[in-house]
């Protein structure tokens, strides 16, 4: 069972990620919080990682230089709705993070994302 | 008769002495205040009044005719120069102070645009976390129901519109205001043609409509990543208004100038009045009178697309009905075509 750590600051979209990937037979632990997120993957190591780039106090930005700097073969898959190519640029070509999902996105493309970002890095990892 | 000269004469001198100190003074209040006029303007005031002050005075005082004097023939030129360049240096600070203040009034009102977009940009924003989880909760709910409940189906349609509206105001309003830094990286305008058609077959295929696109194989040209959204834009606009049945054709090539590339989407639909031609590009135009589905900025922004690559977008009838919307490309962006996509005289 892979476990899939989502930080996103709605809660509402919170809890929807959750039973989605919950269904699709991860294990999910959700957070309001970048702090939080981070704070639970020093504990327990997460296998994949969902946040929303816009959130308040530590950005999905933060939490992914976070990881990057300790530990730098978990997943991030960033979360946003912001519109444009830029964005999406950043966040696969500079920041690195592993996939992109832009709200509003379909249940079926988060399953599939979360499920290739985690088969990725088991391959890196092998 | 002489006297009457003279005492005319020595008015006029008076009145010029006496006005040449009148614009010293004026000078000097200008100089100390420093707010009508700026400074060397107001220092030649000064010297133009003391000019025609050195000009008239001896006259007054000697009644010695001034014509005489090289003295006072200097101070006649030099008041009449410092007068007109102070007038001048005057009239072009009043010109200077109010195209800033013209500039400033453009600065406030980018200003004020600037914060409407804002405003639509947070909107929209705002509206996608409510809208992926009304969307994402129907779709668990529609996986749980029977096939042919008909209610969440729909639920979903509308959910979809609604994003589809959201995420259209939102490029408009960005293609709108500046253009986004576009990208000209070289592309293969008739593979972009053929994805786009691609990516449209499945809405194509819901209405029975046939999508079929031809021309060269490789047609190399500079496009941004949103030259693909123009060119769905206008293929589906095309697919929504035809027929059943029909098919829609999609020509790539050479444009009728030196060097243009040209894309011709030729639908069979109802085709376009001339009256309503003009105005099919503007913002929120849709003939709804067929009920059919859209956001309305669909061919505004493909119209700001092709227009930020250079190119344009116009409608011509297609012979035996329907329109033809023909994207055109300037001969600037297009180059030879990429070695790695020009596969028509490779061997198989």
């Amino acid at each position: 069972l892979s476990l899939v750590y989502v930080a996103d600051d709605e809660p509402t979209l919170r809890e929807l990620v959750s039973d989605e990937l919950s269904d699709a037979g991860f294990e999910v632990r959700a957070f309001a919080s970048g702090a939080e997120l981070l704070a639970a993957a020093q504990a327990r190591r997460p296998d994949a990682v969902l946040v929303d780039i816009n959130m308040p106090g530590l950005t999905g930005w933060d939490v992914r230089r976070w990881l990057d700097a300790h530990d730098a073969g978990i997943p991030v898959v960033a979360v946003t709705a912001q519109v444009g190519p830029m964005v999406e640029d950043l966040a696969l070509r500079t920041l690195h993070f592993s996939a992109f999902l832009r709200k509003p996105f379909a249940m079926a493309d988060l399953v599939a994302t979360v499920e290739r970002a985690c088969r990725a890095a088991t391959v890196t990892r092998a | 008769v002489s006297d009457i000269v003279n005492v005319l004469d020595l008015a006029e001198a008076l009145v010029i002495a006496c006005m040449g100190l009148a614009l010293a003074i004026l000078g000097a209040v200008f100089l100390a205040s420093r707010r009508a006029l700026d400074r060397s303007a107001a220092i030649l005031l000064v010297m133009a009044g003391i000019f025609a002050f050195g000009w008239k005075a001896p006259f007054v005082v000697t009644g010695v005719d001034e014509d005489a004097s090289y003295a006072a023939q200097a101070a006649q030129a030099g008041f009449f120069l410092c007068l007109a360049v102070s007038l001048y240096m005057w009239a072009s600070s009043l010109l200077a102070r109010h195209a800033t203040m013209l500039q400033e009034a453009q600065e406030q009102l980018r200003a004020a645009l600037g914060e409407k977009q804002m405003y639509i940009d947070i909107l929209a924003h705002d509206l996608k976390n409510p809208l992926t989880v009304a969307r994402g909760r129907a779709e668990r709910v529609a996986k749980a129901l029977p096939e042919d409940a008909r209610d969440v189906p729909e639920l979903q349609r509308s959910l979809h519109q609604m994003g589809a509206i959201v995420e259209d105001s939102l490029l408009y309003s960005q293609l709108e205001t500046d253009g986004p830094q576009l990208e000209r990286p070289q592309a293969d305008l008739a593979a972009t043609v053929r994805h786009a058609a691609l990516q449209l077959k499945p809405l194509a295929d819901a209405k029975g409509v046939w999508l079929a696109v031809y021309g060269v194989d490789a047609l190399a040209c500079r496009a941004d990543r949103l030259l693909p959204r123009a060119i769905e834009n206008v293929v589906s606009n095309a697919i929504k208004w035809s027929p059943s049945g029909a098919q829609i054709s999609i020509f790539v090539g050479e444009g009728g100038g030196d060097g243009e590339c040209e894309v011709r989407v030729v639908d069979h639909g109802p085709g376009i009045p001339d009256a309503d031609k003009a105005k099919l590009f503007a913002r929120f135009q849709r003939a709804d009178r067929h009920g059919v589905a859209g956001t309305g900025l669909g061919l505004a922004i493909a119209r700001r697309v092709v227009a930020l690559h250079r190119g344009s977008l116009r409608i011509e009838d297609t012979p035996g009905g329907g329109a033809t919307f023909v994207l055109t490309l300037p001969a600037a962006l297009v180059t030879s075509p990429a070695p790695a996509s020009s596969s028509r005289e490779a061997p198989a």
